[in-house]
C-alpha cells in the first residue's frame, strides 16, 4: 500500500499529537466530572490516568484504522475544545 | 522447601501446554502420532485448562494474591515458551505423552461409561 | 474492511516498531538489567559487598550526619536502611541541588569511601525510564511514546497475527532465516504478550502525571499537590518557619512508629527541613512481603514529636494503581519471582531485536543499497549488540579504572559512563562502515567483553565464582558473574554459527543469533 508522505504525516500528527490532547482532554473531564460527584481528588485522578492510557491507545488505534480521517478529526477536536475549556469554567466552583 | 513447590508449578504449567500443544495438527505429526479424535482432544483441552486453574489456585493459596497471581502468569508464560522449544528441537521427548493421550481414549470414551471416567 | 484494517494495523505495526525499536531496546534492556540493580551495586561497588548485620541498628547512630546536614541547611535528609538486597545503609541529604550521599557499613557504623561509580541503581535504572537526557526531561517523554507504542504494537500484533492460536507453540528451527526470526518474533510476543502489556502499562501509569499534567491540573493547583496528596506526603507541604529547633530522638520516634505498625520496620527514615521549626519526621515501613506498595507513612512533628499524620487505608483505585506500580518496581522480596522477570524481560529484549531483523531480512533482497535500509541497518546493530557492548564496557571499565581516576574533569564514576556511550557510539559507526560482518565481529566482542568482566571481577577483587558460590551474601556477585558467563557463552555460539555461516555460502542473510543473546 503506497501513501503519499503528506499523508502518512498528517496521521501520525492526528493520532499522536491530537490524540494525546484529546485523552489529556479526556482526563481533565473525567476528573471534573468524578471531583463534582463527590470522588476525593487523589482517587479521580488515579483512575482517570489508568484509564487515559487506555483510551488514548484506542485513540491511536483508531486514527490509524479509519478509512477516512473525517471522524477522528470531529471527535478529537471536540474533546480537545471540551476539555481545556470546561475547567476553565470549573475549577475555581469545585 | 518453596523452590520445589515452584519446580511442581511449572512443571504442572509444562504439562498443561504440552497437552494443549499436542491437540494440534502439526505437533501430533512432530511428535510421530496419530491425529486425536474431536472428542478426545475437547478432553484434553479440558484437563489442561483444568490444571492451569488448579495452579493459579495453589499458587495463590501458598503465595498470597498477589504474589501468586505474578508467579503464574510468569510461569504460564515460560512454560509455554518451554514446550515451545522442546517442540521445536527435540519434539520426540514429547511423543510419549502424545501416545498416552491416544492410547487412553478406549477408557475414557463416552461408549465405555467407566466409573469415574468424569476427569 | 476486514482486509483494509489488518493491512492499516499491519503498516502501523511494521513502522511504529521500525521508528521507535531502538528506544524500546534500551529501554527494554535496562530495564531487565534493573530487575537485579542492587545487586548490580554489589558486583560494580566491591567494598559494599558485606555480611549481613544484626538488626537493632540506633537512629541515633547518624546524629552527627544529621547535624552536617542541618549546618548544610538541607531540604532534607534520609536514611535508608539496610534490607535482603542491600547491606549497606544510606545516608542522603539535599543542599540547594546537589545530593550528598554516604554509604555505610551498619556493623561498624563507619562511612565507606566513595564508590566512585554510579552502578545500577543510579545509572542502569535511571536510564531506563529517562535514557539519561534530563534535558527539559526529553528522555522520559521520549521513553513515554516508546511506551505508547509498545501498546500500540502489542494490540496491532495481535490483530495482523492470522494464526494466533494454530501457531501458538511453533518454533522450527530447522526452516530459513527469515523464517526462525519471525517464528521466534512470534513466539516471543505472544507467549510473553500478558508480561509486555502488563509491564508497560504500569511503567506508563506510574509516569502518568509527568505525561497528562493538564488532566491532573484541572482539580490541582500542579501535579506536585496531586503527587503529595495519592502518597499521603501532605505533612511535607507545610508554611516553612524558619527558626531553629533541633530534631527530637530519632529511636523514640522510631519506637512510636513500629508501635503503630504493629512491630513491622521502617526502610525509609525522612527529616524534612532538618533544625527548623516546621521540621517533619517520617517513617516509611518496610513494603518487602507484598506486591501492592503501602508505605504506611507516620509522621511526627520534627521539634516537638507530636504525631502529625498517619496514611489513611487505601481506597480500591490507589490499590489498584499501588499493585500495578508494585509489580513494576518490584520493590518485594520474592527470588523466584525476580529472576522470572529477568528472563520475561531477556524475552521482550529478543522479541524486538528479531522484530528489527525480520524487518531487514525482508528488504535485504529488494532495497539492500537505500539509504533508508542502510540507516536502519545500522542502527539496528548499534541498538541491540550495541547497548549490550556498551553494558559489559560499563562494567569492564568498573573494575579497569583506578579508584581516584580523573581525567579532563572528569570523576570516576562520569568515566564510567563516557565509556559507555563511546562504545555504544562506536557500534553504531561500526555497523555503518562494515555492514556485513557487524553482527559477527559485534558478538564475538559481546562475549570477549562478558568474559573479561568475570575475570576482571575475580583478579580486581578475589571473589571468584567458587568463593562467591560458598558464601551467601556473595550471591548477588556470584548470580552477576553466571549471568556474565551464560551471556558469554551464548555470544560465542552466535558467534560461531554465524561465522560458519559466512564461510559456508557467502551470500546467504545473516543469521541473528545474536539478538538472543543476553
Amino acid at each position: 500500500m503506497r501513501r503519499s508522505g503528506l499523508k502518512i504525516t498528517g496521521r501520525v500528527m492526528l493520532a499522536v499529537v491530537m490524540g494525546y490532547f484529546a485523552s489529556s482532554a479526556f482526563l481533565a473531564l473525567l476528573n471534573v466530572l468524578l471531583v463534582s460527584m463527590g470522588m476525593p481528588r487523589a482517587e479521580s485522578v488515579t483512575l482517570g490516568i489508568m484509564l487515559t492510557f487506555i483510551v488514548y491507545l484506542c485513540l491511536i488505534v483508531w486514527a490509524f484504522a479509519a478509512r477516512t480521517v473525517g471522524w477522528p478529526v470531529v471527535v478529537f477536536s471536540l474533546l480537545i475544545v471540551a476539555g481545556y475549556g470546561l475547567p476553565f469554567f470549573v475549577r475555581h466552583g469545585g | 522447601m518453596a523452590f520445589l513447590l515452584y519446580c511442581a508449578f511449572a512443571l504442572v504449567l509444562f504439562l498443561a501446554f504440552a497437552l494443549l500443544a499436542l491437540t494440534q495438527f502439526t505437533h501430533r505429526r512432530s511428535t510421530g502420532t496419530a491425529e486425536l479424535p474431536p472428542e478426545r482432544v475437547r478432553q484434553a483441552r479440558f484437563v489442561a485448562g483444568l490444571l492451569l486453574c488448579a495452579v493459579l489456585c495453589a499458587a495463590i493459596y501458598t503465595e498470597g494474591g498477589g504474589f501468586g497471581v505474578l508467579l503464574w502468569a510468569g510461569l504460564v508464560s515460560l512454560a509455554a515458551c518451554a514446550v515451545t522449544v522442546v517442540l521445536g528441537w527435540r519434539p520426540a521427548l514429547l511423543a510419549p505423552l502424545a501416545r498416552l493421550m491416544l492410547f487412553s481414549t478406549g477408557v475414557f470414551s463416552p461408549t465405555h461409561q467407566p466409573p469415574g471416567a468424569g476427569g | 474492511m476486514e482486509q483494509g484494517f489488518r493491512r492499516s494495523m499491519g503498516w502501523l505495526h511494521t513502522w511504529a516498531g521500525v521508528v521507535l525499536g531502538s528506544v524500546l531496546f534500551a529501554v527494554f534492556w535496562m530495564g531487565t538489567l534493573s530487575v537485579f540493580d542492587n545487586e548490580i551495586d554489589r558486583w560494580m561497588k566491591p567494598a559494599t559487598r558485606l555480611a549481613p548485620a544484626p538488626h537493632g541498628i540506633s537512629l541515633e547512630t547518624f546524629r552527627p550526619s544529621l547535624d552536617e546536614a542541618i549546618a548544610a541547611k538541607a531540604a532534607f535528609w534520609n536514611i535508608i536502611l539496610p534490607n535482603d538486597r542491600q547491606p549497606v545503609l544510606q545516608l542522603r541529604y539535599k543542599t540547594g541541588k546537589t545530593f550528598v550521599s554516604h554509604e555505610v557499613d551498619p556493623a561498624s557504623g563507619h562511612i565507606l569511601p566513595d564508590s566512585g561509580t554510579l552502578g545500577g541503581t543510579e545509572f542502569i535504572f535511571p536510564f531506563h525510564y529517562t535514557l539519561q537526557i534530563e534535558l527539559m526531561d526529553l528522555g522520559e517523554w521520549v521513553v513515554g511514546l516508546a511506551a505508547m507504542a509498545m501498546l500500540v504494537l502489542c494490540v496491532s500484533g495481535v490483530i495482523i497475527h492470522r494464526k494466533i492460536f494454530a501457531e501458538f507453540f511453533t518454533f522450527r528451527p530447522y526452516k530459513k532465516s527469515r523464517r526462525i526470526l519471525l517464528d521466534l518474533h512470534n513466539v516471543c510476543g505472544v507467549l510473553g504478550l500478558p508480561f509486555h502489556i502488563f509491564l508497560t502499562f504500569s511503567g506508563l501509569v506510574i509516569l502518568g502525571a509527568t505525561y497528562f499534567p493538564a488532566g491532573v491540573t484541572a482539580v490541582y493547583s500542579n501535579p506536585r499537590a496531586y503527587f503529595f496528596d495519592a502518597n499521603n506526603l501532605s505533612f511535607l507541604a507545610v508554611k516553612p518557619d524558619r527558626s531553629a529547633a533541633p530534631v527530637v530522638s530519632l529511636d523514640e520516634a522510631a519506637t512510636r512508629a513500629r508501635a503503630m505498625w504493629g512491630g513491622d520496620e521502617p526502610q525509609t527514615v525522612l527529616v524534612a527541613n532538618p533544625g527548623k521549626a516546621s521540621s517533619r519526621l517520617a517513617f516509611f515501613r518496610v513494603n518487602e512481603g507484598h506486591v501492592l506498595m503501602d508505605r504506611d507513612v507516620v509522621a511526627f512533628s520534627g521539634a516537638t514529636g507530636a504525631l502529625i499524620s498517619r496514611s489513611p487505608p487505601l481506597s480500591p483505585v490507589i490499590k489498584a494503581q499501588r499493585f500495578l506500580s508494585g509489580l513494576h518496581l518490584i520493590q518485594f522480596h520474592h527470588w523466584v519471582l525476580r529472576w522470572v522477570y529477568f528472563v520475561l524481560g531477556m524475552g521482550s529484549c529478543v522479541m524486538i531485536a528479531t522484530g528489527f531483523l525480520f524487518w531487514q531480512e525482508s528488504r535485504r533482497k529488494t532495497q539492500g543499497n537505500m539509504f533508508g535500509f542502510r540507516l536502519v541497518e545500522g542502527l539496528t546493530s548499534g541498538s541491540v549488540t550495541g547497548i549490550i557492548l556498551a553494558t559489559l564496557a560499563f562494567f569492564v571499565s568498573n573494575r579497569l579504572l583506578p579508584a581516584n581516576a580523573h581525567w579532563l574533569g572528569q570523576g570516576r564514576a562520569a568515566l564510567e559512563v563516557w565509556v559507555f556511550y563511546t562504545v555504544w557510539f562506536a557500534t553504531f559507526v561500526h555497523g555503518w562502515v562494515w555492514p556485513r560482518t557487524v553482527w559477527l565481529a559485534q558478538s564475538a566482542a559481546i562475549a570477549v567483553f562478558a568474559g573479561n568482566a568475570v575475570l576482571l571481577n575475580w583478579v580486581t577483587t578475589g571473589d571468584h565464582p567458587l568463593r562467591t558460590l560458598s558464601h551467601r551474601y556473595l550471591w548477588p556477585v556470584a548470580g552477576m558473574d553466571m549471568v556474565l558467563l551464560v551471556g558469554a557463552g551464548l555470544a560465542l555460539l552466535a558467534t560461531m554459527r554465524l561465522a560458519r555461516r559466512a564461510g559456508g555460502h557467502s551470500s546467504a542473510p545473516r543469521q541473528a543469533k545474536g539478538g538472543s543473546v543476553g
